[in-house]
């Protein structure tokens, strides 16, 4: 497993950054999950030789980030923030209506690969909860329509 | 009420986050000016008279933390590390600086390398900003465009790169030597003091940890002058804060107000607009999950930490939090409250010493037998203690490595402690002793606006 | 120097020194978990919070990561400490399996010993463990995940002191856990070390069968015989046998470590292929037979050559398994029986090369103990060693016709060489331990010792000379290898009777010289780093530093 020639020159370009290899672990796990969608122990071994460290000690960071996913997922990976002020206005109706709609509890993928959906701790977006994420990106204010508008416009 | 917008004064202007439209409003003016007239020691001194203060959560000085940053060398760099990690609940504004003015970050971080002679700065940006985060990156790639970043910016003899690196999300690399760790690429642990003010390091070298909401500040110091800042808010703690309102108030969202120019009170009835109609204040949370928890009748307390006076306490530094407040109504159980903030720490905790680990789950899992019905009265003692254990309420000391487990701790006590007779209704009715249905539904169509 | 107050009494420490250690030293323990001196500091578990004040400001801090300055006044006796330990103890049995009954480690556990010690007799925890399961790590490491309390020293270990990472820490918060990477193992040649430095049973031997419980177990200092390293080692008895091997600290030799090789490797001293007699080829077969008839036979049949053809006909093997006084005994016999000049050693080599890890231990190349010991002792004496080859040549040409050789090799194996020019001979002592390929094409075979079963000295590659204690008997009518040597010089007339190596030693102080001029057994026991004398049952390197002081003394708590 190795990453496309295009972003191994990302990847040169953001190693350049660090003093150390190491310190560039971060940006280019986040490669990773854009290239592979998750990071499985093959791909920990051959980044671990990108960054100068032992695959163990890869897999512990990477196991420590919730931003990294070490199993595949559906296409589209939905985060529901469930912290205080998000479930002060709703989060826990946002997440059964999800799980509902999608048929699929917290942590699952649907039967069609289309969707994972996941809960996260606070999204710092709370003054216009409740919030979640679709694919990184922020959707604020939710209603049910625009929770089915949003995961409509996605295949 | 009038806010004073200085940090978000100009969010409103469209395109303020280009870098035409951000130099019209006199963006990058206190830079050029500073790379043209002042020295490293210059820019420090300025900000010491500015009496500036970290908004991060500690209200430290900021000063003194560069002063003591020792002078570079071609081998032994500086490094600026800047933390927009934001991640505290009931926080949110650093996500919107960073969205809508994110030049102004860029210039501030500009401002503070330059001051403590750092060459390289990164802005540690929490996991979920992606949007941010790319307008941060076409920020920093304009004001390279600019000349004002590279290699002998404005023939000053200073060069500075400033990178961005993603976060992986978690909460706890917001802590200042965590962050350090997560830079150096390993698991984002906070370091254990030693009894002595310790040197923070990156990669063994001299490193600065500011937040991003702190560093935004310095154009307008530079700008302006220390003078004119130093005017406003208190003296401990001049400038402004931009205060984060949410949970059951009319008008959630961010107050930029002078220190110590409001109370709590304040805040939310007159800027927020209050509770939402026909519902009662129960409960706020004043400084985002880390705080103690106070109920209707303890809120006239002013905004600014040195005359925060913990109802029954003395004045404590620290519980003053980010200022993010989150604002309960009638219908919010505080069971289901504390359940949700014990939820958030555990999962948040990152495991490495064992008053933590181990005491943050317990917790929880009280807590959650409460909130079930399945706890005995024994319990709420039992709470009590384990969480004193880890560190008193308002205590100085912890038996833990980091202000994480304290933040979890107080919170849970200062929940009992106001709210202890809910949790024994809890335990008598073997469950949710109210009748009603508990918050807020998620409206079908319409976004809740009060 | 610093002047400190602790617990009341003004001691001197160095400034900047480790206050937990600098404490240790002057008799007051703060216990722990996560520290080790070889390793970095995390100050993650918790456990040594102690009162310390410098300057009028007093906090609860750890002890681990503070350096010592003048003035500081520390306490490990008030009441805010008791309670702390108290406090860490019970959150960290929290997740804590509570295996005692069934785990390996019950005996000689460190968070046994301080929640006796130190913690409360009940835990309030009354919630779901979380479960973690247990795993093969590695060839000779078994994790027991849900006994593990985090303290993150194997993971450590691995990167600091091994050098090679392949353990870490992965998930967070209670979830936290141990392992290696999902497609590699714990597999470098010091792994066993992580089983000594575990507090707990989390890190175990696999396959360890019944043994007997730690706190019947007997220690006796001895020196690791597998390679010229010379690492410390504590050879562990229970119920008559040799029941492992675990590392003494000796800070300028193996610092707290040996090696897998050394610690597993040991299993020899029992195998079936032991020498219970001495035996005398009869008819085409290896008959056992009496002591005085073996060394009759064997001193005849040497003492033939010698009238006949000389004394330069008689080769002699020292062994480098063997002990310098051991050595030092069949020199003279070979210069003052056989008069020969024609000796030389056998020494397996590890065409690899020494193994050096990253914090500097490493395993020799030369696989024996007292290689060093050895040439010293042929310098001293003014012999020569010769070439292996030049040897097996003249044996070859009919010019050596006999030989008497020193095996004590658990490894033992002949080349094809060594098996032709060994055909030639007219007559063969060896005198070994094990049958083996050597053995078997012997006259007479003289039964000897492992180095579990007999007293003397290894002298280790850096020439330094290190006592070897007898820790089991020997077998049926075995004998230590000197007492062999000595009453076959006894059979040909000769009166030595050393009743002890202890003095054979000292006569090779002055006759040798050298490494072993000034030598005696009380000088090398004055060198011993301070190890408690056998009857003390204890885990691993570590946890014997922390027993030499007198404050881990697992014999209170059986009383």
């Amino acid at each position: 497993m190795e990453f496309l020639a295009e972003t191994k020159r990302e990847c040169e370009e953001i190693l350049g950054r660090y003093p150390h290899p190491e310190g560039a672990l971060l940006p280019i796990l986040h490669l990773a999950m854009r290239e592979w969608g998750h990071i499985p122990p093959e791909a920990v071994v051959y980044l671990s030789t990108l960054l100068g460290m032992s695959p163990a000690r890869l897999q512990g960071a990477l196991t420590f980030y919730p931003a990294f996913r070490t199993q595949p997922s559906g296409r589209h990976l939905i985060g529901i923030c469930c912290t205080l002020s998000c479930s002060l206005m709703g989060a826990t109706e946002v997440e059964s209506y999800l799980c509902e709609k999608l048929g699929v509890e917290i942590g699952q993928t649907t039967a069609d690969g289309r969707f994972t959906l996941t809960k996260m701790e606070c999204l710092a977006c709370c003054g216009t909860a409740p919030v979640m994420l679709v694919d990184g990106e922020l959707h604020q204010s939710l209603t049910r329509v625009k929770i089915d508008q949003i995961l409509e416009r996605l295949n | 009420m009038p806010e004073h917008r200085l940090l978000l004064r100009d969010i409103d202007i469209p395109d303020i986050e280009q870098m035409d439209m951000y130099v019209t409003h006199g963006g990058y003016d206190a830079a050029e000016r500073m790379l043209a007239e002042m020295a490293s020691q210059d820019v420090i001194d300025e900000v010491e008279r500015s009496g500036l203060t970290g908004r991060g959560g500690a209200w430290e000085a900021v000063a003194p933390k560069w002063r003591a940053m020792p002078a570079p060398t071609a081998t032994e760099p500086n490094y600026l590390c800047v933390n927009a990690n934001e991640s505290e609940p009931g926080t949110f504004r650093d996500r919107k600086l960073i969205e809508r003015n994110p030049h102004q970050i860029v210039e501030g971080v500009l401002i503070a390398a330059y001051a403590i002679g750092a060459r390289t700065a990164y802005i540690y940006v929490r996991d979920g900003m992606a949007r941010g985060m790319k307008l941060l990156e076409d920020a920093i790639a304009a004001a390279y465009e600019r000349g004002l970043l590279g290699v002998d910016i404005r023939a000053s003899g200073y060069d500075l790169d400033i990178y961005v690196h993603p976060g992986g999300g978690a909460h706890i690399a917001g802590e200042e030597t965590a962050l350090l760790e997560a830079l150096e690429g390993k698991r984002a642990q906070p370091r254990a003091r030693t009894f002595w003010p310790h040197r923070t390091t990156l990669f063994g070298q001299p490193a600065l940890v500011q937040n991003v909401g702190t560093l935004a500040y310095l154009p307008h110091i530079i700008a302006r002058g220390a003078e004119w800042f130093s005017s406003l808010g208190t003296q401990r703690h001049p400038g402004t804060c931009v205060f984060c309102v949410s949970g059951h108030v009319r008008r959630p969202g961010l107050y930029e107000i002078e220190m110590g120019a409001a109370t709590l009170r304040e805040l939310i009835e007159e800027y927020a607009g209050g509770v939402r109609q026909g519902h009662q204040l129960k409960a706020v949370l004043p400084g985002g999950a880390a705080s103690v928890v106070l109920t209707a009748d303890q809120i006239d307390v002013r905004l600014c930490p040195e005359e925060w006076a913990v109802p029954g306490g003395g004045p404590l530094q620290g519980n003053f939090g980010t200022g993010g407040v989150i604002v309960m109504d009638e219908t919010t159980s505080m069971v289901d409250a504390a359940l949700n903030l014990m939820q958030f720490y555990a999962r948040e905790s990152c495991g490495q010493c064992t008053p933590c680990r181990e005491g943050a789950p317990w917790l929880r899992d009280v807590v959650r037998r409460v909130e079930r019905g399945q706890a005995r009265m024994e319990d709420i003692g039992l709470l009590e203690s384990v969480a004193a254990q880890v560190s008193p309420l308002l205590g100085e000391e912890t038996l833990a490595l980091c202000r994480f487990a304290p933040s979890f701790a107080w919170a849970m006590q200062g929940f009992l402690r106001a709210f202890g007779e809910e949790f024994a209704q809890y335990i008598e009715a073997g469950g949710c002793p109210f009748p009603q249905d508990k918050g807020i539904k998620v409206p079908d169509s319409v976004s809740v606006r009060f | 120097m610093a002047r400190i107050v602790l617990n009341g009494k003004e001691v001197e420490a160095e400034v900047g020194s480790n206050l937990l250690l600098a404490a240790m030293v002057h008799g007051v323990y703060i216990p722990h978990f996560c520290f080790h001196p070889a390793l970095t500091t995390p100050a993650h578990c918790r456990l040594c919070l102690t009162q310390v004040e410098v300057e009028g400001e007093k906090a609860l801090t750890t002890a681990c990561n503070a350096a010592v300055v003048d003035g500081m006044v520390v306490d490990t006796e008030t009441e805010a400490v008791a309670k702390a330990r108290e406090d860490v103890l019970e959150f960290t049995l929290v997740n804590h399996a509570l295996d005692c009954p069934v785990c390996v480690r019950a005996g000689e556990c460190e968070l046994q010993d301080y929640t006796h010690s130190y913690g409360r007799d009940h835990s309030r925890f009354d919630e779901e463990k979380v479960v973690r399961g247990k795993k093969e790590l590695g060839t000779h490491v078994q994790l027991y995940a849900d006994r593990c309390i985090h303290c993150s020293r194997c993971v450590r270990f691995c990167d600091e002191v091994a050098g090679t990472g392949e353990l870490d820490v992965f998930q967070r918060g209670a979830h936290t856990a141990v392992d290696v990477h999902p497609d590699r193992r714990l597999d470098n040649r010091m792994s066993g070390n992580v089983i000594d430095i575990c507090p707990v049973g989390a890190l175990a031997d696999k396959d360890v069968g019944a043994r007997p419980p730690v706190w019947t177990l007997t220690g006796v200092d001895s020196i690791c015989p597998g390679c010229s390293a010379g690492c410390n080692v504590r050879i562990d008895v229970g119920a008559g046998q040799v029941q492992r091997l675990k590392p003494r600290v000796n800070l300028e030799v193996n610092q707290y470590w040996m090696c897998d090789d050394g610690r597993y490797g040991w299993s020899y001293v029992d195998d079936a292929q032991r020498l219970p007699f001495p035996l005398v080829e009869q008819g085409g077969r290896q008959v056992p037979v009496s002591w005085d008839e073996a060394l009759a036979v064997a001193h005849n049949g040497l003492d033939r050559i010698r009238r006949i053809n000389g004394g330069g006909a008689i080769a002699v093997f020292f062994s480098a398994h063997l002990t310098n006084e051991e050595n030092y005994l069949l020199a003279r016999l070979a210069k003052e029986m056989w008069g020969t000049d024609q000796v030389g050693m056998r020494l397996t080599k590890d065409v690899q090369g020494d193994v050096r890890f990253a914090s500097g231990f490493t395993i020799r190349a030369e696989k024996a103990p007292n290689g060093h010991g050895v040439r010293a002792l042929a310098a001293g004496l003014h012999m020569t060693l010769l070439e292996e080859e030049e040897i097996w040549q003249a044996m070859e040409v009919g010019q050596i016709r006999g030989a008497f050789i020193l095996g004590g090799n658990p490894q033992e194996q002949l080349s094809e060489r060594e098996k032709q020019a060994l055909g030639k001979l007219d007559f063969l002592v060896v005198q070994d331990m094990m049958h083996s390929e050597l053995t078997r094409r012997a006259q007479v075979v003289l039964s000897g010792a492992t180095f579990v079963e007999k007293d003397g000295t290894f002298a280790n590659e850096a020439g330094r000379v290190q006592l070897v204690r007898q820790a089991v008997a020997l077998r049926e009518r075995a004998l230590p290898d000197w007492q062999i040597l000595q009453r076959l010089a006894a059979v040909a007339g000769r009166d030595w009777h050393w009743e002890h190596p202890a003095l054979l030693l000292e006569e090779m102080a002055g006759e040798v010289g050298g490494i072993f001029a000034g030598l005696s057994y009380a000088v090398l026991q004055e060198r011993e780093p301070d190890q408690p004398r056998g009857g003390f049952p204890y885990g691993g390197g570590w946890a014997m530093r922390v027993q030499r002081s007198g404050f881990l003394n697992i014999e209170d708590h059986t009383k």
